[in-house]
């Protein structure tokens, strides 16, 4: 299996790419009746050219300035996509110290239900506020609602965006 | 504080207009003239399917917008635009699908119109007697005349593969042609 071919090949090559073939001299024509490797590109080239030249006349290619505010649109989408992704880490902070803050509170109380006499009142406030002070729940409760606030400012204006504009994205 | 001020731009879409200096709309719709026609007899004429090619065609310059501008040249560009239409394709043959009309899905079949089904037959014979990988490498380099070194970039594989790959499907396409009496020069 040879696969360099033949020596005239890029001159059959040639030829063909710049339209010149069947009018290339005589001598080419005459090579290319006896050697098989040029004969099959000339037929596979001039095959493909055929097919080719016909596709593109019967190709119908639609709007660019579709394709472009398409491109526009997921482009944006992958910035705020993008942008969100510290938004998201934010909540699962939020999340983790509202669950951090519960499960404190849980346990504190369940462990003064059995050691203290706090275990005796019906107001669990009243006993959380003797058990831990108002000043670290008041904290805590300032946080939670701080990072919610941020969150849904930043969150909200963006969804409601792409509800009402859907061909920015 | 008003964070659309802090992060310019990116809450209103403004950064997607403005990120690429280099290219706009006029020039991209001039590009896309020259370009398309090309780009979709390639994805036409090597998938045999007029309308995943009007799909693959769509999907290739969104994506080439997305990614890269005209900012390398119009040659390479267009190179560029092909290696992403040809993986498309690559990923649509990967893709599984049903092989007996038992396994395909009932709202499929229901969904396919005539004219899709026209439009998936329209493959060439002797294209058709070729894999779709030596389709694709036949196409790219005889009607498109890429050498091997920039079909090895559009494709992904490599140079001598490619000699080779070329040498075998050149032969059974000249094979199916002068088969289907087509060999005249």
């Amino acid at each position: 299996m040879n696969l360099n071919g033949c020596n005239r090949l890029e001159e059959v090559r040639h030829a063909l790419s710049q339209g010149h073939w069947p009018q290339a001299c005589a001598e080419l024509q005459a090579h290319v009746q006896t050697c098989a490797r040029c004969a099959e590109e000339i037929l596979v080239t001039k095959h493909l050219q055929g097919l080719r030249g016909t596709s593109i006349a019967a190709a119908q290619p639609g709007s660019a300035s579709l394709l472009w505010w398409k491109a526009q649109a997921r482009r944006r989408n992958a910035m705020l996509q993008q942008m969100e992704r510290p938004l998201l880490a934010g909540q699962l902070v939020a999340l983790a110290i509202v669950l951090t803050i519960v499960a404190g509170i849980v346990m504190s109380y369940s462990r003064g239900v059995w050691t203290s006499s706090a275990a005796t009142t019906s107001n669990a406030w009243n006993w959380l506020l003797d058990a831990w002070g108002l000043l670290p729940v008041l904290a805590a409760a300032g946080v939670v609602v701080l990072l919610a606030a941020v969150i849904l400012y930043l969150v909200l204006p963006v969804r409601y965006r792409d509800q009402h504009h859907p061909q920015n994205g | 504080m008003n964070w659309e001020n802090v992060i310019p731009g990116i809450m209103t879409g403004a950064a997607a207009q403005t990120a690429d200096p280099a290219m706009d709309s006029d020039q991209f719709a001039a590009f896309y003239e020259r370009s398309s026609r090309q780009l979709w007899a390639f994805l036409a004429r090597t998938s045999g399917d007029a309308a995943l090619a009007d799909d693959l065609m769509q999907e290739s310059y969104v994506r080439f917008l997305c990614v890269r501008p005209l900012a390398e040249g119009e040659i390479a560009s267009r190179r560029y635009l092909f290696r992403i239409a040809s993986n498309l394709l690559r990923d649509h043959w990967r893709r599984p699908r049903s092989l007996s009309i038992e396994d395909a899905p009932m709202e499929r079949l229901a969904q396919d119109t005539s004219a899709q089904m026209e439009s998936r037959l329209s493959l060439e014979p002797a294209m058709a007697s070729l894999r779709p990988r030596d389709r694709q490498l036949l196409w790219l380099a005889h009607a498109e005349n890429y050498s091997h070194r920039e079909i090895a970039e559009i494709t992904g594989l490599g140079v001598t593969s490619i000699r080779l790959l070329l040498f075998r499907a050149r032969r059974q396409m000249a094979q199916a042609l002068e088969k289907n009496g087509r060999g005249t020069l």
